[in-house]
């Protein structure tokens, strides 16, 4: 069967739903053809987020859940959905599986019903947060929680299977009855739900900053073609409209009137540079080919009028981006605003305000978001997941390339049970090229060859960590530990 | 389908009931009660009485009738419970082989295990008899607060008794099992069971799908209605020896026949305010002229006598409400388990602490034996929806260097469940470590229960600190705790199944710390901290190489003396907090530091 696309629910006013920045964004990826796993690569977010966004609008009634071959909506709106409990998300059909169907033939006494929950449970744990899991959405309260826990409770608890031979799937059962407990356990405590979402909100944010910025990338490689190619840029490969205006970041902000002179006066500091804004359209004069006699003239004047389109459709894209850099600015999205400003600098690469604009809010914006990135790293360390704290760490310390990071990176990884080693030598080697005296950076060094088993290279990193602390407990342990081995 | 029954192994009486058609119901024994004496005599032709006969010999028979033996289960000879037993019990309690306690009945020696078997499988055969089948599947219900010893007691008594005890669950979450069986309710109950020999609190949540999950449990295993009759008995005593001279407590029989009549008094004090001890005859004065008995106990007497123990178990509801981080008013309804829960003063103190009129509607004797069929139909049937998520009641976790308790799974943690903490060498060139596996609430290691022990070895010879230890704690939905030890380098490992340990004495127990004093795990210190001492002790080291320059050159002025007083302040404060090992503290400490140090510097460079 084919899988479940969403489509935007014709004749729907978003602007009336409380809808934040993300959804914004995802909608604008929505088209009615692709998938919510192509929406998830398409908008480089998370699975779950897209699951999760999905189906609030859904719930909402903005969105639609549709068989992509299926003839064009009806008109009428349709009521609300009723929101989707966790087993419902899966056994609806929403999410494609994500294991070797074979797994489903393993031995157990289990219906094939309750192998596919498993199974759809399990493989997807590393993408769904406690939310996502319990199937409920931010906002629900303690009772709201529970009634969620307690129903896959009910479904995965071992006593429902007493003395059954679930062959391999009693593992599984166990891990995620340990994981929905946990899930439970912090969502109904104020106080560690309130540390949990303050993680997951800078997981959020980090996260469509990484997605935002990745974009750019591709953008800012594509804009010399895409300017190349001239003429109204094809709309598919504008990127990152501005969220729409139906989501008010802020909603007891400044007045619009207020957000508006401050944008225009933003805009007049922005573009200072850049010649002065054009109409929308660019109505460059339309000669008539008649009146060129030689082919030549023609040829030329068609150039001028290539290259002036051209100028003029660069210009309309530099332009969109500072609009869209002040929209983020006044949201305070430093990153939002900081890859629009890099991409309006691509296009007027002239323009020198611009582009040391630009660098000072990228500045900024590494800021915040190193910032961001240390606080997930630490509450991983705090959790003893030592995957993801080192996955941080990298973030940071690509952001900030300084010793400090770099070590943590490295230390979380070594301690990670799949950490790739040779990225955490890597990161170690940079930390000590940063600050050569720093022996914490040398003994993790060591410490990291030595688990890779490379002796010798132990043995070298070793003897120059001696050489600055002769007196490092830890580095002589290390040292009797390679001279045995 | 194979019937599962469920037995309230009570300290007084006990109870079975089983599911039938999917109605729980009470099993009557061939007398037509509901309820069944734990009692158990053999008589002076070696036969041997269980139930309500035993009870009717008592008197006659006191010192080869064994009541109450519950409160003796899994207990250590030496433990304080034992010895009160001891001094107040009409039977024999001697010591046995392993530190444990025997009961001596016709000069046969008894474990109690093998004396609450004999009540298993009295209640086992009133199932029989009224199933017209065999029966070979129970779920027995313990106090909440019985720890694993206990708890593994109480599953051999069922294994001696011919019974496969697939569950123990315990007593206010059978209660609770039952008050919400089948009804549909979503609601946060309280289940306040004060037994014959325990005091119990449970706080629950009953859920949709027929979830019951126990938020918090706590209770006293010595505070039951036996300690209200023992006030009443110390009453009595007292009067009479006031009156007489004579120590009633001397005569087996004459205790047997007090305790009998001051059971009677407090139950009849529930119903009347006032009532007659009138026991004749009770003991010889010795001029071959008996004595008689004969007192008036009034309700407001018996509440005074009580009052302490009533209070204490309000405090135990205190601290689990506490524990279960919940407001009195976020409690729906109180059920009342247990047949102390007649006595009024006790409706009325759990009203008045809970601001809520308890529910009356569950049989306080009953109830339990129900809970406990519920879940044994539960297990084995795929057609009951209902599933028990409990807690663990005590704190897990091991020994560690300078005999500590480090908890690995804190009280009332959702079971099943696992975790892991990392643990280091505590000294230098150690290649082996003991695992003591604990269960407790104390940071002192040695006022827990030792569960059992185990030794990893094989380790890499290095300084203390060094090599890194992963201990994980496993429970499962049988309530079955593993250890497992893993040397994070070698990838060696060692794991025990902990069963419970009887037969050692607090000293062997302590011999045993001792001795491993030298092999322990120390906990690991956080890198958070190391990376702080490290970047502290630099800055320390370095202002203090600048000192003699800086006193020197600032010395004159009093503004550089107070500095230099100052520099010094905190230089102590870094070290103190070091000292303490506490991570935030020493952070705190490294701003000072560094504004220090970097003072020091300006001024040396000034110059």
């Amino acid at each position: 069967m084919a899988e479940k696309v969403p489509r935007l629910t014709p004749g729907v006013d978003i602007r009336k739903f409380k809808l934040d920045p993300m959804d914004g964004f995802l909608m604008t990826r929505i088209d009615g053809k692709l998938g919510p796993k192509d929406l998830a690569r398409e908008t480089g977010l998370p699975d779950f987020s897209v699951a999760r966004a999905l189906e609030k609008l859904e719930k909402l009634g903005v969105i639609q859940l549709v068989d992509p071959n299926a003839p064009p909506p009806p008109p009428p709106q349709p009521p609300p959905a009723e929101r989707k409990s966790a087993v419902a998300q899966f056994d609806g059909g929403l999410l494609a599986p994500k294991y070797d169907p074979k797994e489903l033939e393993a031995p157990a006494d289990l219906t094939p019903e309750q192998k596919k929950r498993v199974l759809d449970f399990y493989f997807r744990l590393d993408d769904l947060d406690h939310y996502t899991l319990l199937g409920i959405t931010k906002e629900a309260d303690k009772k709201g929680v529970k009634r969620a826990y307690f129903e896959l409770a009910a479904l995965f608890h071992p006593d429902r299977y007493f003395k059954k031979d679930l062959g391999t799937f009693k593992p599984k059962m166990e891990v995620l009855f340990n994981r929905i407990t946990e899930a439970h356990d912090t969502l109904v405590d104020a106080e560690q739900r309130a540390e949990y979402d303050a993680y997951l909100a800078e997981v959020a944010t980090t996260r469509g900053m990484e997605a935002m910025l990745e974009r750019a990338m591709a953008d800012s490689a594509r804009t010399a073609s895409d300017a190349e190619r001239a003429a109204p840029p094809a709309a598919a490969a504008v990127p990152a409209p501005p969220p729409p205006p139906s989501a008010p970041a802020v909603p007891t902000g400044p007045s619009p009137e207020e957000i508006r002179r401050r944008k225009e006066a933003l805009a007049r500091r922005l573009t200072g540079g850049v010649r002065p804004p054009q109409p929308s359209r660019p109505t460059p004069e339309e000669p008539s080919p008649l009146r060129y006699s030689n082919p030549q003239d023609a040829v030329d004047a068609l150039k001028r009028r290539y290259e002036d389109r051209l100028e003029s459709a660069t210009q309309a894209h530099a332009q969109r981006y500072v609009q869209a850099a002040e929209d983020a600015l006044a949201k305070n999205d430093l990153v939002a605003a900081s890859t629009s400003l890099s991409i309006a600098a691509k296009f007027a690469p002239d323009d020198v305000a611009l582009a040391m604009r630009a660098q000072e809010t990228k500045n900024l914006a590494d800021k915040s978001l190193s910032e961001s990135y240390l606080k997930q790293a630490q509450y991983e360390e705090r959790q003893g997941h030592w995957s993801e704290a080192g996955r941080s760490w990298q973030k940071v310390a690509r952001i900030r390339n300084d010793a400090a990071s770099h070590e943590r990176a490295a230390h979380a990884i070594l301690r990670s049970p799949d950490g790739d080693l040779h990225e955490a030598a890597e990161h170690a080697k940079q930390a000590i090229t940063l600050q050569p005296n720093k022996i914490a950076s040398h003994v993790t060094l060591v410490e990291v060859y030595l688990k890779a088993g490379l002796q010798a290279s132990a043995r070298r990193a070793a003897e120059a960590a001696n050489a600055l602390d002769p007196k490092h407990p830890g580095l002589q342990a290390l040292l009797k530990r390679i001279g045995k081995g | 389908m194979e019937k599962v029954i469920g037995i309230d192994l009570g300290t007084t009486n006990s109870c079975v009931a089983i599911v039938e058609n999917g109605t729980p119901v009470v099993i009557p024994n061939r007398g037509g009660y509901k309820t069944t004496p734990s009692m158990v005599a053999v008589t002076e032709a070696g036969k041997r009485l269980v139930g309500h006969i035993a009870k009717r010999q008592a008197i006659t028979n006191a010192e080869n009738t064994v009541y109450a033996a519950k409160r003796l289960i899994g207990r250590k000879w030496n433990s304080p419970q034992v010895k009160n037993a001891v001094a107040t019990s009409s039977y024999r309690i001697v010591e046995g082989p392993h530190n444990d306690v025997r009961i001596v009945l016709r000069d046969k020696e008894f474990s109690v295990p093998e004396i609450s078997a004999m009540v298993l499988q009295e209640m086992k055969v009133i199932a029989e008899d009224y199933l017209g089948e065999a029966v070979s599947k129970a779920v027995v219900t313990v106090p909440a607060y019985f720890n694993d010893n206990q708890r593994q007691a109480t599953k051999d008594a069922g294994e001696i008794a011919g019974l496969d005890v697939i569950r123990i669950i315990n007593e206010p979450t059978a209660a609770a099992l039952s008050y919400g069986f089948g009804r549909n309710i979503e609601k946060t109950v309280a289940v306040y069971d004060f037994g014959g020999g325990t005091f119990d609190i449970s706080i629950l949540e009953i859920g949709a799908h027929g979830v019951f999950k126990v938020i918090a449990t706590a209770g006293d295993t010595f505070l039951g209605g036996e300690d209200i009759d023992a006030r009443i008995i110390d009453w009595l005593v007292s009067g009479f020896k006031e009156e007489h001279n004579i120590d009633l407590r001397q005569d087996r029989m004459a205790l047997q026949r007090l305790k009998d009549a001051a059971e009677k008094a407090k139950c009849e004090l529930s119903s009347v305010r006032e009532t007659e001890v009138n026991l004749p005859f009770i003991i010889s004065s010795g001029r071959n002229e008996a004595l008689h008995l004969q007192r008036t106990l009034t309700r407001a007497t018996l509440e005074e006598l009580s009052d302490d123990l009533i209070e204490r178990t309000i405090d135990i509801c205190k601290q689990t409400l506490e524990d279960a981080k919940l407001e009195k008013n976020e409690i729906e309804e109180v059920v009342l388990v247990g047949g102390m829960t007649r006595m009024p003063k006790i409706q009325s103190a759990v009203q008045a602490f809970f601001e809520k009129e308890p529910n009356k509607g569950v049989h306080p004797d009953e109830v339990v034996a129900l809970g406990a069929a519920i879940q044994g139909a539960a297990l084995v049937d795929d057609r009951q929806e209902m599933v028990l998520l409990d807690v663990t009641p005590h704190a897990l976790g091991i020994m560690t260097f300078g005999s500590y308790f480090e908890e690995l799974i804190p009280q009332n943690t959702t079971v099943p469940t696992h975790r892991t903490k990392i643990f280091t060498t505590s000294r230098d060139n150690q290649t082996a470590v003991k695992i003591l596996v604990m269960q407790g609430e104390s940071q002192r290691a040695e006022e827990n229960e030792l569960l059992g022990e185990f030794i990893l070895t094989g380790l890499r010879r290095a300084p203390k600190g060094q090599v890194e230890i992963e201990v994980t704690f496993e429970i499962n939905a049988d309530g079955i705790v593993s250890v497992r030890a893993k040397d994070l380098e070698t990838g060696l490992e060692q794991s025990i199944q902990v069963t419970a340990t009887s037969g050692l004495t607090r000293e062997e127990i302590k011999t045993m710390m001792d001795n491993a004093k030298d092999d322990l795990v120390d906990r690991r210190t956080s890198e958070e901290f190391e990376a702080a001492k490290q970047e502290a002790e630099k800055l320390i080291a370095e202002i203090e190489k600048l000192f003699p320059q800086v006193q020197q050159i600032v010395a004159s002025s009093d503004f550089g003396r107070d500095a230099i007083e100052k520099a010094r302040a905190i230089v102590e404060k870094a070290r103190a907090a070091i000292e303490r090992r506490d991570a935030a503290a020493v952070k705190e400490q490294i701003e000072g530091l560094t504004r220090t140090h970097r003072m020091f510097k300006g001024v040396v460079a000034k110059t």
